[in-house]
């Protein structure tokens, strides 16, 4: 079931190396396919912890686990899942959402929610990309993911950013998207975003997030991201404690059932 | 008996085997100071629930863990309870702490949990007194089945609460994208009904509530309280059972339902005995199995997200008029279902619409409920500065007796651990519709033995409340 995912993955790094080899400047949809292809591992799991940062009052914490596999290729349509567990501060704890991103496929995204509270699972619809994941600076379409068929690609130019010249490109949705365009700085040897600017309509500077990266066993994996809701003056800062990949996650980690019953 | 079982079983889990990862000890603390007052004469205060609840997890290892959630309740004012603390029986694991009608202390969950694999499917196993939560809808339960209800408030806000929860054994697997449970639950508890002369107590006047009462020529009927039966834990009728399976088809979360228990409601028998040389009503709460066959689903379009559920149950007791019929019951199936639409088309807002309809098949003019009765909800909820402020409506209507129940609220959380809720629950309608009994003023019903069978006041529960929690977590 995954060897057309893994003959996707082998071409697109065949290209890459193409790429890197040549040294010409690539273009737009070309870098977006090397960030896509990067190694990411079958599946991962992460522990992190969330930081809310209002420009003023109180910060609030919040510790997570998040569960990730990668689905291209597969037979129903499947781009990748994603699970992510609250599991502190007490108010929130259990609370858990799941997407299973239909990216590139012409469907649309799944979405569930637990909600301790209510100890219920409620579908909520696709269609609310912008709203905010749990107090957070995250929408729930950040949290998705998009296949670079998604959008038009423009390499706009290179920049200097924290001392490593980058390629950057602006992404333009070709569909449904709560953003008008992404401009994402590509790191050109890991092929690992940077950064990336969210327009709103209007061309207005939504937000922009900021992501540092380890290598954990061999794959470069999130060390810290930091989204600065520009418009919102607010912070969100997500520090990663733990990454672990190729776990062998199955189905069962990212159905409905495991938000209520947590992930063994 | 099933209970004694089920808590043999969880002490044997201090030996549980396996142990790969180090024990760990969980914990959640709140403490809740929930007072409300009524907006109609008297004016005084309904209740003043200061509640601690302390909930453990002890996970001993990557398999096992043990779950353990109770409160200790004090009311200095206790209208919820009525002046008897002995009236009617509390479920197994409340108690009136000191014969007091003001201190309750309650054990509201004991469970072990195992969790694993056998063969290719996931399993998770929990056994001991748990809740089970089917379905989705506001204000109404419908599918939400499974666990016996307390109405000493009505039809609370928080089902958490409100359900009552019960000794027994649950399976949970996944396999082949399919999510299935069976449940099987020992012990059997009665819906915890208000005390009649309590806030809440369902009005006399209440349509399918009492049948109708015989009375010696030019007297008015005269009731007498009985002993409610009860089903015989020999009989296995004190069982109940049932499960779950479910998938997604196409996009569409789906799932079908089975249960089978005794009802925990029940319905009113009249028995007519002959009292001083004229006659009286002996009323008591008649429990009869119930099957129910259940369904739900759920799909979301753009903003919507479209969903339903429902049950159809077999047996269902329904109160009649016909001082001919011998006890004043008689089964009928019956169909009840939800149909809800939630819409997130802007992002601070939360919209529901929900239409809940009651069906009683093969219904005769003598049954007190009409054929169809119809509900409608509107909830809006707000989420303001970043979960923060969360203003919110809730509005049930119910069609029939144009009567309403109407729950403004807003909720500030003032940090992760501190929030208040200041609210209203109001009710309209006559007092023979469910929601408008809590409008009108209970009558007399008289007693065999002269005055009012309780007394009639006050009714008319509409209140307005604040609620304080502050809660906090910590590990070991």
């Amino acid at each position: 079931m995954r060897t057309p995912a893994s003959a996707g993955l082998l071409l697109a790094a065949l290209a890459a190396g193409a790429i890197a080899a040549d040294d010409a400047p690539p273009d737009g949809r070309a870098v977006m396919t090397l960030v896509d292809a990067r190694p990411r591992g079958p599946d991962e799991r992460l522990a992190a912890r969330w930081r809310l940062i209002p420009k003023s009052g109180r910060e609030r914490v919040r510790e997570t686990r998040t569960y990730w596999r990668d689905r291209r290729g597969d037979d129903e349509g499947l781009h990748s899942q994603r699970l992510i567990i609250f599991d502190a501060p007490a108010p929130v704890k259990d609370t858990a959402f799941l997407v299973h991103s239909r990216a590139g496929a012409g469907g649309e995204d799944r979405r569930w929610v637990y909600l301790p509270a209510l100890r219920k699972v409620r579908r909520i619809a696709s269609g609310d990309r912008d709203k905010l994941f749990a107090g957070s600076d995250f929408s729930y379409e950040d949290l998705s993911e998009r296949a670079v068929g998604e959008d038009e690609h423009r390499l706009l130019r290179r920049e200097e950013l924290d001392g490593v010249v980058h390629w950057v490109v602006e992404s333009t949705p070709k569909g449904e998207s709560g953003y008008e365009r992404r401009v994402v700085y590509v790191h050109p040897e890991r092929h690992t975003p940077s950064r990336i600017d969210f327009y709103a309509r209007g061309d207005r500077l939504e937000k922009t997030l900021r992501i540092r990266w380890q290598q954990v066993d061999g794959i470069w994996a999130w060390r810290e991201l930091e989204m600065d809701g520009v418009r919102r003056k607010h912070r969100t800062r997500i520090e990663v404690q733990s990454v672990e990949h190729d776990l062998g996650l199955t189905d069962d980690v990212f159905a409905e059932s495991a938000l209520r019953h947590g992930v063994p | 008996m099933g209970r004694r079982l089920a808590l043999a079983i969880l002490l044997g889990l201090g030996q549980a085997p396996g142990a790969d990862a180090a024990p760990s000890l969980d914990g959640t603390v709140y403490f809740e100071s929930d007072t409300a007052w009524r907006v109609y004469s008297p004016r005084r205060a309904q209740k003043s629930q200061n509640r601690i609840a302390p909930e453990l997890t002890l996970q001993l290892n990557d398999d096992w863990g043990v779950h353990a959630h109770g409160w200790l309740l004090y009311d200095p004012i206790a209208r919820l309870n009525g002046p008897d603390p002995d009236f009617g029986e509390f479920p197994v694991d409340r108690w009136n702490v000191g014969g007091s009608r003001h201190v309750e202390a309650e054990l509201r969950e004991l469970y072990a949990d195992w969790r694993g694999r056998v063969g290719g499917a996931r399993l998770d196993v929990r056994l001991g007194k748990q809740q089970v939560v089917w379905g989705q809808s506001f204000g109404l339960r419908v599918l939400d089945v499974v666990n016996p209800q307390d109405f000493r408030e009505f039809i609370l806000d928080d089902f958490v609460t409100a359900r009552t929860p019960t000794w027994g054994a649950r399976l949970d697997g996944f396999a082949g994208g399919l999510t299935f449970q069976a449940l099987a639950f020992p012990d059997w508890e009665p819906d915890d009904l208000a005390d009649p002369e309590s806030e809440f107590a369902f009005s006399q006047n209440l349509r399918g509530l009492f049948p109708g009462l015989a009375a010696a020529p030019g007297r008015a009927p005269t009731v007498i309280l009985g002993e409610d039966e009860k089903p015989v834990d020999a009989s296995g009728q004190a069982w109940s059972f049932g499960g779950r399976v479910g998938g997604v088809f196409r996009g569409v979360d789906w799932g079908l339902f089975y249960w089978d228990r005794t009802d925990p409601l029940g319905a009113f028998e009249r028995r007519v005995v002959p009292v001083d040389g004229g006659i009286s009503n002996v009323l008591r709460r008649r429990h009869r199995r119930l099957r129910s066959g259940g369904f739900s689903f759920s799909a979301a379009v753009a903003n919507f997200t479209l969903w339903g559920e429902g049950t159809v149950s077999g047996g269902r007791q329904f109160v009649v008029d016909d001082l001919g019929d011998s006890d004043g019951i008689v089964q009928r199936p019956d169909l009840q279902y939800a149909l809800g639409l939630d819409w997130n088309g802007w992002s601070p807002l939360f919209a529901n619409l929900q239409f809940i309809q009651y069906v009683i098949f093969d219904h005769d003019s003598r049954i007190q409920l009409d054929a169809f009765r119809h509900f409608l909800s509107v909830l809006l909820r707000f989420d303001l500065l970043g979960e923060t402020l969360f203003p919110q409506l809730f509005v049930l209507y119910g069609v029939e007796d144009n009567e309403s129940m109407l729950r403004p609220s807003i909720e500030w959380r003032a940090t992760d651990r501190l929030s208040l809720v200041l609210g209203a629950d109001l009710f309209t309608g006559p007092s023979t519709g469910l929601l408008g009994q809590f409008s009108a003023r209970r009558s007399c019903v008289p007693a065999a033995t002269g005055g009012c069978l309780f007394d009639p006041f006050p009714g008319r529960p509409s209140r307005v409340f604040l609620r304080f929690r502050y809660e906090f977590g910590f590990g070991l």
